[in-house]
């Protein structure tokens, strides 16, 4: 668990190993295991201090099993920065230690995959998938290579293929919005985000992201007014203090009933229904929420941003705080 | 459409900037100028959230009412991909933005035709080669997006030139960590006291 204490010292630890001479194996130990707890990620730090703390003196006292874990987490690392003779090194050592595992098969696949080696990390995967037809860890890396490759399609056929056999997977939906995003295929995304928010209600960037989704593609007023309702619920989980939810909240509203934003005054989802759906105390919250957040920011920013929501709401009523 | 685009040292540095802040990501951004000819500065837009559209119009909206102050408009945008390989058509989520940088552009009373879109390869950026890994796409009299050449070393004879001598001067802003402090829009929408305007980057 990421708790405050624990980031603030990962911080201070950061700082001093980059900027140390002579760097303390203590420190880097001690920021290998924070970075684990906390799910903190740097690479190239734990890369190349990781690497450097494997061939010194310091690591033969620690315990096996943190020992192999440091490997492991250096292996990852050094993938991620393309410190590919690093990565290959400490696999190897894994898999010396633990043959026939498939935690040591995957990272191998994941080295190939760092060194350009497309087509052995697939079949790496794949023996290891006939081997554990279930496993999760090579399920995974089978869409992540699609990724790797470039090939979208195939990266959302494989997750598509995951998420069938593990739909309690959050990650795993939340991974799949992000490929339908990327390939602009919103209508898939906002249901992964349905499912997401299914096994996550509380989870407020979830209802922004499928808010945002959903108003990306909405033509009508009830495609807008699902939407409305995700960023109000954002809103009121993160208890209006987050920007992006105030600033889409408050697009939502103008894109509904803001001549300026194209609602057309009159007719079936036209500006005068979208009023009876939204609560004008709620927008008028919003952006004196807003404005309060601003007041911390360059007033030239603050200046720019208010004249933007009375652009945004100056024709609807009552809706800006005055 | 067949004149000459010039790019400022800052506009060029912002954006490889962006881009090697980001290096496993797509980022875009927006091209401001005087004119569509003549870019002089770039706004980071994203590096994660180029699909979410509401708060995309929000950034144009307050890129063009800062871009007045200084009489210029949005001229342009920018965009390099996550796998940093040259591309040879615009992707389509690229394309709306060019659309929407068009339309911002025609709300504010500016120039929409010849609206630019760079493209860049980063990987080639990054090895500090003369040639910047630039592709210059124009919206022609059609709907699409077409090449208009890439930036080359010598630059002169393409349609595409850059200011001063960016390549090194990128590579500099790299040893100080510079490209570590570009704030952009998915920054700025979660902590709004991070200033998007990025004036302190190329000092």
């Amino acid at each position: 668990m990421a708790t405050s204490l624990s980031l603030t010292e990962v911080a201070a630890l950061k700082a001093e190993i980059s900027s140390a001479k002579k760097t303390s194996m203590n420190s880097v130990r001690r920021l290998l295991t924070l970075m684990r707890e906390t799910q903190r990620k740097d690479a190239q730090l734990v890369s190349t201090h990781g690497d450097a703390f494997l061939k010194s003196s310091a690591i033969k006292p620690v315990p096996d099993e943190e020992r192999f874990l440091i490997y492991e987490q250096v292996a990852i690392a050094a993938c991620e920065c393309g410190d590919v003779e690093v990565a290959d090194r400490c696999v190897s050592r894994l898999e010396s230690r633990f043959p026939g595992s498939i935690r040591a098969g995957r990272l191998r696949g994941m080295v190939e995959e760092a060194s350009g080696d497309i087509d052995g990390a697939r079949a790496t995967y794949a023996k290891l998938l006939q081997e554990h037809p279930s496993s999760q860890m090579v399920l995974k890396r089978m869409v992540a290579i699609e990724r790797t490759a470039g090939d979208l399609q195939s990266a959302i056929k494989a997750l598509n293929h995951f998420l069938n056999h593990y739909m309690a997977d959050a990650d795993g939906w939340a991974e799949l919005a992000d490929l339908y995003l990327e390939a602009g295929m919103h209508k898939q995304a906002a249901f992964c985000l349905e499912e997401l928010i299914l096994i996550q209600p509380h989870t407020f960037c979830h209802h922004l992201r499928l808010g945002e989704t959903l108003l990306s593609y909405a033509t009508n007023l009830e495609e807008k007014i699902v939407a409305y309702k995700h960023l109000c619920t954002a809103c009121e989980l993160c208890a209006g203090a987050h920007p992006r939810v105030l600033w889409s909240l408050l697009a939502c509203v103008s894109s509904m009933a803001s001549k300026k934003a194209g609602a057309s005054s009159s007719g079936r989802g036209g500006a005068t229904a979208a009023m009876e759906e939204i609560d004008v105390n709620v927008a008028r919250l919003a952006s004196k929420q807003l404005k309060k957040l601003y007041a911390k920011a360059d007033p030239d920013l603050a200046a720019t941003a208010q004249a933007a929501v009375l652009d945004m709401l100056g024709d609807i009523p009552d809706c800006l705080d005055d | 459409m067949a004149g000459k685009v010039s790019l400022s040292s800052r506009a060029y540095s912002v954006l490889a900037l962006h881009a090697l802040k980001h290096p496993k990501l797509a980022v875009s951004g927006v091209l401001l100028g005087r004119s569509h000819a003549d870019i002089t500065n770039a706004v980071p837009l994203t590096h994660v959230a180029l699909a979410l559209a509401p708060c995309i119009e929000v950034a144009l909206t307050l890129i063009a009412k800062h871009a007045e102050q200084s009489k210029e408009q949005i001229v342009g945008f920018y965009y390099a991909d996550a796998r940093g390989e040259k591309l040879t058509s615009v992707p389509p989520l690229v394309a709306k933005l060019g659309e929407a940088a068009v339309s911002a552009a025609q709300a504010s009373g500016g120039d929409a035709s010849g609206v630019s879109l760079l493209l860049l390869d980063a990987d080639r950026a990054e090895s500090g080669a003369t040639a910047l890994g630039l592709q210059l796409f124009v919206k022609g009299g059609g709907q699409s997006w077409t090449c208009a050449g890439d930036h080359s070393a010598s630059g002169a004879s393409g349609r595409l030139s850059v200011g001063g001598n960016p390549a090194n001067l990128v590579d500099s802003y790299v040893d100080e960590n510079r490209h570590e402090r570009v704030v952009d829009f998915d920054d700025h929408f979660e902590d709004v006291e991070k200033d998007w305007r990025n004036a302190a980057l190329t000092d």
